[in-house]
């Protein structure tokens, strides 16, 4: 991509990046569970469609390729971290942290999901994909989807502390 | 309320805990620079082999095979392995017996490694820093340990952790009111830049000046003011920005309201509403703008323009407020936010979120207080969230038209300020009275106005 063609197509890409970054943050930090491999993901995913830029964007919108590779990048690095799945990690922990609030208890809920039912979970309930765009996105079938919300819904319930529970917490 | 929509306010509650990294444009441009080096190595990689193929055949011919031996140490310069896994850095790396200790020193949380090394131990001015790492879980994990110059391991103390990333750079914060400092633990060629907070200029643009700060075989130190959580860094390696930080607060833990924050709250509203304004309101309005900007409460001559509640889904009762402030450069900023009224995070026994913005516009200096038309987005509540716009407009207007894109809706009645429904579309509103000409406002998210180039 050489001038002024990769300029435009520059412009083109910082103009993506502006529109869709905020909210693939949103997403990576909730499959990551922390800012800075949030931030990673972001990258990573984002350096990958710009690879293909020119391609990407010949065949429409790029979000859905954007959305693909933060996913995959995701499910990806979590089998490298561990191949248990199970990883632990924590936020951020300060001295004299406060109380955790309702956001942390769901984000550290999250974290004890395995990677793809947790993908599943943010994919339909934070974008509001249907069945059938998560498992494309997840390049799983419509079956798996429904099973993998169903399951996460039920350890959620376990993991979440529901309103009416919370009198006392303190 | 079912419970996949309540799933989906609490994900969507806590995914904004994600809206400090907002540089849109400076990471697009690392993405770019990021390609520009991968092709550069691309192209020299291909010259490399073509020279080594060149060499491979011409070499034996011209030295007789004196070059045989294939066992050449690896390429240096690539990045391989674990960028956490090097000698201790600092002045007390060969001090064993200290490291022995410190390693074992215990820290607060579920992120405690097993089996840890010391990273970094070492005095840099008057303050002895620690860092120990270990893997929990795949991941590597970082806590440092902090005290005076000097001290020995019983006498440092927790200050943070974090997960350590792949970028081999880490950062350490000490707070303390007698003056709080961060230490950036990078490579030796890294650049650090650091910026003291957020300028917002005549004109009302907003933008950060970011500095050098040396760093000596890597570690550099940086005190912070007293208004630490408006400081940012970011490290560069060949030119491309590969960490940037802080990641943890580096506010101070809250405490009683100060002063200077109950008198504004004490103000009469100038443009009225209903109900007392909530201290905690006022401290989270005014924290938006100080906490970017470094400013103190006494630089800003905030006056309080309205409160009044605003709807909860957790069915308790909420109150908003809308503070307009004046910088020093005459840029005008108006800054709203919600409390519960008595500041605790308490009501009817029930523990939840205490307070939070709603956001901060800013119109350029000259601009009449009582002529601002400001609108916040508040998100109220905790497991169960409702979403509404907090209008702020001169007394006069009596309609308002909210537009989501695509040209202003039907009128609503607007007594001057007030509270509408939130569809989460809505990107202005456009307020008009008699005698007055239509005027358009932006609807502020979190921290909008100031949200520039590095948060």
């Amino acid at each position: 991509m050489t001038g002024r063609g990769g300029r435009l197509d520059d412009d083109g890409f910082r103009r993506f990046v502006v529109a869709q970054r905020q909210s693939l943050l949103r997403t990576a930090y909730l499959l990551a569970g922390d800012h800075g491999h949030a931030e990673d993901l972001v990258q990573t995913a984002l350096l990958k469609t710009y690879r293909h830029w020119a391609r990407v964007t010949a065949k429409g919108d790029p979000t859905a390729y954007v959305r693909r590779a933060l996913v995959n990048e995701h499910t990806s690095w979590r089998r490298r971290l561990s191949s248990t799945e199970q990883v632990v990690e924590t936020l951020p922990d300060v001295a004299a942290a406060a109380v955790p609030d309702r956001d942390e208890e769901m984000v550290r809920a999250l974290r004890e999901l395995p990677p793809r039912m947790r993908a599943v979970v943010v994919l339909r309930y934070l974008e509001d994909r249907s069945e059938a765009q998560t498992a494309e996105l997840l390049g799983c079938s419509v079956g798996t989807v429904k099973t993998q919300s169903s399951r996460a819904m039920a350890r959620l319930r376990e993991l979440l502390t529901p309103a009416e529970r919370e009198a006392g917490r303190r | 309320m079912n419970a996949e929509t309540e799933l989906r306010d609490r994900l969507a509650s806590a995914a904004t805990r994600a809206d400090r990294w907002d540089d849109d444009w400076a990471a697009a441009d690392a993405v770019i620079d990021r390609r520009r080096v991968e092709r550069r190595h691309r192209v020299l990689g291909a010259a490399a082999t073509v020279c080594a193929v060149v060499l491979a055949v011409l070499v034996p011919t011209v030295a007789g095979g004196m070059f045989a031996d294939s066992s050449a140490p690896p390429a240096q310069g690539v990045d391989a392995g674990d960028p956490w896994d090097s000698p201790v850095r600092g002045s007390l790396a060969g001090d064993h017996a200290f490291l022995a200790q410190v390693a074992a020193l215990d820290w607060p949380g579920t992120s405690r490694p097993a089996a840890r090394r010391v990273v970094f131990a070492g005095d840099l001015g008057d303050q002895r820093w620690v860092l120990v790492a270990g893997r929990v879980g795949g991941a590597m994990q970082g806590a440092w340990f902090t005290g005076r110059a000097g001290a020995v391991p019983g006498g440092l103390a927790f200050a943070s952790s974090a997960p350590l990333p792949a970028s081999g750079v880490a950062e350490g914060t000490h707070l303390s009111g007698d003056g709080s400092s961060l230490v950036v633990l990078a490579r030796p060629a890294d650049r650090l830049l650091v910026s003291k907070a957020v300028r917002v200029d005549a004109d009302g643009a907003a933008s950060r000046e970011w500095s050098p700060v040396a760093l000596t075989r890597g570690v550099a130190r940086v005190d912070l003011p007293t208004a630490a959580g408006a400081v940012r860094y970011r490290v560069e390696r060949d030119g491309v920005p590969v960490a940037a930080g802080p990641t943890v607060s580096a506010d101070l833990p809250d405490g009683d309201p100060a002063a200077d924050v109950v008198a504004v709250a004490a103000q009469p509203p100038l443009r009225g509403g209903q109900g007392t304004a909530p201290a905690a309101a006022v401290a989270t309005a005014l924290e938006s703008v100080t906490g970017r900007t470094g400013l103190a409460v006494a630089d800003l001559h905030p006056r309080l323009l309205w409160t009044g509640p605003v709807p909860s889904g957790d069915g308790v009762t909420a109150q908003a407020v809308v503070l307009a402030a004046t910088l020093p450069s005459g840029a005008v900023l108006t800054s709203t936010a919600w409390a519960v009224p008595d500041g605790t995070g308490t009501q009817a026994g029930r523990f939840f979120t205490a307070a939070r913005p709603c956001g901060t516009t800013v119109d350029p200096a000259g601009t009449p207080v009582d002529d601002l038309v400001a609108v916040g987005r508040c998100a109220v509540g905790d497991g169960l969230v409702t979403r509404s716009l907090v209008v702020s407009a001169p007394a006069r207007v009596t309609q308002v038209r909210v537009d989501s894109g695509a040209g202003p809706g039907e009128p609503q009645p607007l007594a001057g300020s007030g509270v509408l429904d939130d569809h989460g579309a809505v990107t202005s509103v456009t307020v008009s009275g008699p005698g007055l000409d239509p005027v358009t406002a932006p609807v502020a998210r979190s921290g909008d106005a100031l949200a520039v180039d590095g948060g």
